[in-house]
């Protein structure tokens, strides 16, 4: 054998051993996938997106069809009071209560028509409030705002943090006065 | 020649197009599994470790459980403590989920929800992406690359809590829908999981309502000390990081018990909300559109959120199989979940009247010798009773108690989830049917429970009813437990465990003093908006007008059940304390009966911190605000007051969960039926219908001569001071000018007023009319604020929504609040919660006396929740005076 055709010959294994390495990797990568698809057996996902990452989701067996997502009726606003600036006077209303150093924003949910006992309907709007702490840290809930007057009708949703003490007031009970004595945070 | 010749074939034919196909491959390999790391920068070399594998370094336990239960120097001492597992094949971390649903006795689907389960992110900085997987690996060891390590763990445990959840809510499911004879008792839970999504967290942007939400969890979030939250309105969790204050690690999430303590915080919500939805059923007319969500916690401490906590921290044990939690995150301050754990410092143990009961330990920190009031410690309690509840069904339960160890614990508790679902979510329904059975768009017009709310009064003041005036206490949530448990275990035919009997579960109950009530009340009363009332004493059965209504065939029917009493045998260590021997103290005691809190900094601070928290305390900006506030310990015009009310307990026995509320009530009376206008300025055209309330005697106050309104029982009706408001409903707005509904709850304080020599106590309205002349505009929360919900009886004194609820954790017998908080050191740190927030119209003229009703109840009252033959009382009767002791507490406005 000539050396240019041992050249060939050896070109020909490498390539035969690549093409096994490719094969192998592709085959143990499809063999995962396949374990993963069986484990995520599930329906097929009508409605969701993902912008960010492409998935490799199996279809599975379609044993119910999943409902689509409900659309909401859109409100008239022609039938309500509504005060373009009630997004304004809430923040207002809340930045009132609050020192300078926290940080405060509304984020719009939805408005909604408020059913009440006699029939008919209020407008109003969902919203998130999200408040920074001096310390960084920070809180949201959710609110329903008067559309008419920005004022809050409730706040729902509150954050749950385990250690609490960053935002408390806490208070010492004096006798002698009979008033409620802030405590000094740093004595704490 | 040949050769040569066929070496040249070998090349042109076969080596060349090789080499270009293994081109073209090597680079679509190389497309598909090029790295891409967390910074999305491009390193040189490919990794190839956990190549195609979706394998990642994992750790299964915290490092002091890894390390036998002993406190190791740090995670990365203790061996083999993260080794190689599979995380997921997605790029990112994040994954849907699914759950098996059983539609039929022998038909099941998956449930799948439709937007991501669940996403891990490190923090929430807006400018942090989500990591990638390398080469369809997880590549990211501890030593090298700690951030991306725990966010890969997050992903982890996540999915492992979360397929878990699923897997026991999909079997309580089963068993509340499809027993083997008809429920004895309504399911809370919707009977399609699938449809109706109610299986996680549901909402929906502006276009489509009724999707499932993404929980975000941030496995590192920056954080003043170290600590974990969960946030219900952006739906994430954050375990803390802070690499400055910490004891063992600066990363909370190195110990999964609080990690999956956080998912309990997460599951309690989807619990409580399970049928607060808005899915898919625009074919359906009536279906129920609740604009409110449920909490399990108002406030800084209350019991709900010790519920919240108790009922987490059993979630730590559904996972770890542990009785205790926090070993290594808050070492030092781990927390107990059952009498046998080395982590008590009291003492206590499984024997009889040696447990962790109520509310002997509401304040109970093992660590500390002091009384310290917080949601953990009384959280302890609940925790405590889970957990015993899931080791009786490990012992006692025929079909578990023979199972290996793991089974035995998975079975044991699908059985306390199935019961936690079904009481969280009667608890938190702000529909306020209870069940589907009784929803409206089930019914038919032949339904013996058409138009009847079973659960937080109405649609309307379910919120109010759930949240504030019926919140989850431990009375309500052991009852609702106990109800659960009689019918879905104990029951010898439709019972998952009928030998762990109704006897034996109201001494367990007992034992942790939580057998706080006397009746189940099967029999409940439900309301309608128009004032009728209904028992559940009719079977409801399925109609062919009926059947299809919940999206799909198979409605489950209903057999109506006799009210059943509590064997009071077995109220051994459980004490109930009538609301007679709740006050103030009396002036021999040398107690103060309030404490005045106006100090204008410390009122800022209290704006701001209850602001924060998410309270309503809005001011009347202009009319009053911390601007007025003096501090000289007076109510002076146009201050925010703060009020402690110290309330004596005169009984020998602890009182626990001591409430105190100052919201509107139905207290007052229509001086004359036809006067129904509100005073504001459009009714003003109507002047001889403007509305005078007069304050309804209670327990003799006040006189008539005072202008108090006293009434004999026995006939009473709409209007009258003896009929107390079915559906609590105050303005009605049908007309261009409101009318009060004559029952109207009316804002809690009333003010004297001189009349030719006689004093009399008069509303607010009144006085601001007659003897202040005041505008509407120059009312607190006027018009211009609350639109159409002004109140003008709030228009002088108002109570601020979001301060109208004082929680006190408990009352020592023969002793005053402060002092049972005080213990032995001294000390009592008075809080938020405490404390009633008013606001003083700066328009009030000095001298002025006001007297404000406010309402005290307590979980272990025996004349609070029940009338005198032990039945329960129905829900709008908490809209008046009678289950609870009405404090009066007076005051002069003064400079």
């Amino acid at each position: 054998m000539k050396k240019k055709d041992l050249i060939a010959l050896s070109l020909f294994c490498f390539m035969l051993v690549g093409t096994g390495i490719y094969f192998y990797y592709s085959w143990k990568y499809a063999e995962a996938q396949n374990l993963q698809s069986k484990k995520n057996d599930h329906s097929q996902k009508v409605l969701k997106t993902h912008s960010h990452h492409a998935h490799n989701h199996a279809h599975g067996n379609h044993n119910q069809q999943k409902r689509n997502p409900a659309a909401i009726t859109p409100i008239d606003y022609s039938k309500y009071q509504v005060n373009s600036e009630w997004k304004k006077l809430t923040l207002k209303k809340i930045k009132n209560n609050l020192s300078e150093n926290y940080l405060v924003e509304i984020e719009e949910v939805r408005a909604h028509e408020m059913p009440k006992s006699d029939g008919t309907k209020k407008l109003v709007q969902e919203v998130v409030v999200n408040i920074t702490h001096p310390s960084k840290a920070k809180s949201s809930y959710s609110a329903i705002i008067d559309n008419a007057t920005g004022s809050i009708i409730e706040t729902f949703n509150q954050v749950q943090y385990e250690k609490r003490d960053f935002y408390a007031v806490k208070l010492k009970a004096d006798y002698n006065t009979l008033q409620l004595v802030p405590l000094n945070k740093k004595q704490q | 020649m040949f050769k040569t010749s066929l070496g040249k074939t070998f090349q042109q034919y076969i080596i060349a197009p090789l080499w270009g196909v293994i081109l073209v491959l090597s680079l679509s390999s190389c497309s598909e599994f090029t790295e891409l790391p967390a910074e999305g920068t491009r390193t040189e070399q490919i990794d190839t470790t956990f190549y195609g594998e979706g394998r990642g370094y994992v750790f299964q336990q915290s490092p002091f459980d890894a390390n036998g239960y002993e406190r190791p120097t740090s995670a990365a001492a203790v061996p083999n403590w993260d080794l190689p597992a599979f995380v997921t094949l997605e790029n990112e971390l994040v994954t849907d989920c699914n759950m098996s649903l059983q539609l039929t006795t022998s038909f099941s689907t998956t449930a799948t929800s439709n937007e991501d389960c669940f996403k891990i992110l490190n923090d929430d900085d807006p400018d942090t992406i989500p990591i990638q997987s390398i080469n369809a690996g997880w590549n990211y060891p501890y030593e090298t690359k700690i951030d991306e390590f725990f966010q890969v763990n997050a992903y982890y445990h996540s999915k492992l809590i979360v397929d878990r959840f699923l897997e026991s809510l999909s079997r309580a499911h089963a068993r509340v829908h499809f027993p083997n004879f008809d429920n004895d008792i309504p399911p809370v839970t919707k009977y399609d999981f699938n449809n109706t999504n109610t299986f996680w967290f549901t909402d929906g942007d502006t276009n489509n309502i009724g999707l499932n939400k993404t929980l975000t969890f941030y496995s590192k979030q920056p954080l003043d000390q170290l600590n974990a939250f969960f946030g219900a309105a952006r739906l994430e969790i954050g375990m803390g990081f802070n690499d400055q204050n910490f004891i063992t690690t600066p990363y909370t999430m190195e110990d999964l018990s609080i990690v999956y303590h956080e998912y309990g915080h997460a599951f309690n919500y989807i619990l409580m909300n399970q049928r607060n939805v808005v899915a898919d059923q625009s074919f359906i007319t009536n279906y129920h559109q609740p604009l409110f969500k449920s909490s399990l916690g108002k406030q800084f401490y209350d019991e709900a959120g010790a519920i919240n906590e108790g009922v987490a921290d059993w979630f730590a044990y559904f996972i770890t199989q542990r009785d205790a939690l926090g070993e290594w995150a808050f070492n030092g301050l781990s927390r107990p979940m059952s009498e046998t754990s080395d982590s008590h410092s009291a003492n206590v143990s499984k024997q009889s009247g040696e447990r962790l009961k109520y509310p002997d330990f509401t304040y109970y920190l093992a660590t500390s010798d002091s009384p310290d009031e917080d949601v953990h410690n009384a959280g302890q309690i609940i925790a405590h009773y889970l957990v015993s509840l899931t080791e009786e069904f490990k012992d006692k339960c025929i079909s578990i108690k023979d199972l290996g160890t793991n089974a035995k614990h998975e079975a044991a508790t699908d059985l306390t989830l199935m019961l936690l679902s079904e009481t969280l979510g009667e608890i938190g329904d702000m529909t306020a049917r209870g069940s589907d059975v009784f929803d409206s768009f089930i019914q038919s017009s032949t339904d013996p429970y058409l138009g009847k709310f079973f659960t937080n009064l109405n649609a309307f003041e379910a919120y109010l009813w759930g949240q504030v005036v019926r919140p989850p206490t431990f009375r309500r949530f052991a009852k609702l437990m106990a109800k659960n448990i009689r019918y879905r275990i104990s029951n010898t035919f439709n019972g998952a465990c009928p030998s762990f009997t109704v006897d034996m579960s109201e001494q367990l109950l007992d034992e942790y003093g939580l057998l706080l009530f006397n009746s189940y009340n099967e029999d409940q009363e439900g309301t309608e908006l128009s004032g009728s009332l209904t028992n559940l004493t009719v079977t409801d059965t399925q109609t062919s007008t009926e059947s299809g209504s919940n999206i799909t065939p198979f409605l489950p029917s209903y057999v109506a059940q006799a009210d059943t009493q509590v064997n009071n045998l077995n109220r051994r260590q459980t004490v109930l304390v009538s609301k007679d021997f709740i006050d103030f103290p009396t002036e021999a005691s040398g107690e103060p009966p309030i404490f005045i809190f106006d100090k204008q900094e410390g009122i800022r601070e209290l704006l701001s911190s209850l602001t924060f928290e998410g309270q309503n305390v809005t001011i009347s900006e202009g009319l009053a605000g911390p601007e007025y506030n003096n501090g000289n310990i007076k109510i002076s015009p146009g201050e925010i007051i703060g009020i402690t009310p110290n309330l004596f307990n005169f009984s020998n026995s602890q009182m626990g969960g001591v409430r105190i509320l100052a919201n509107d009530f139905d207290h007052m009376k229509l001086h004359d039926s036809s006067e129904i206008h509100v005073n504001s300025t459009d009714n003003l055209l109507a002047n001889e219908d403007i509305a005078i309330w007069k304050p309804c005697q209670i327990d003799g106050f006040p006189l008539e001569t005072e202008n108090g309104v006293a009434e004999t029982p026995g006939s009473e009706s709409e209007g009258d001071c003896l009929y107390t408001t079915k559906h609590n409903q105050t303005l009605k707005d049908t007309t261009l000018t409101p009318e009060y509904y004559p029952d109207a709850p009316q804002p809690v304080c009333m003010v004297q007023f001189n009349d030719e020599n006689e004093s009399k106590w008069v509303s607010q309205d009144f006085f601001r009319a007659q003897e202040l002349l005041l505008d509407d505009n120059e009312c607190l929360n006027g018009p211009s604020m609350s639109g159409d919900n002004f109140n003008p009886n709030e228009c002088l004194i108002r109570v601020l929504p979001g301060g109208s609820q004082a929680n006190f954790g408990k009352i020592d017998s023969q002793q005053t609040w402060i002092k049972t908080l005080q213990g032995d050191n001294g000390n009592a740190i008075v809080s938020s919660n405490h404390t009633l927030v008013m606001e003083v119209n700066k328009l009030i003229r000095p001298g002025t006396t006001f007297n404000c009703r406010f309402r005290v109840t307590y979980s272990n009252c025996s004349d609070c929740y029940e009338d005198e033959n032990g039945n329960e009382y129905p829900d709008y009767m908490f809209a008046g005076p009678e289950p609870y002791k009405v404090i009066n507490f007076s005051f002069q406005v003064l400079d």
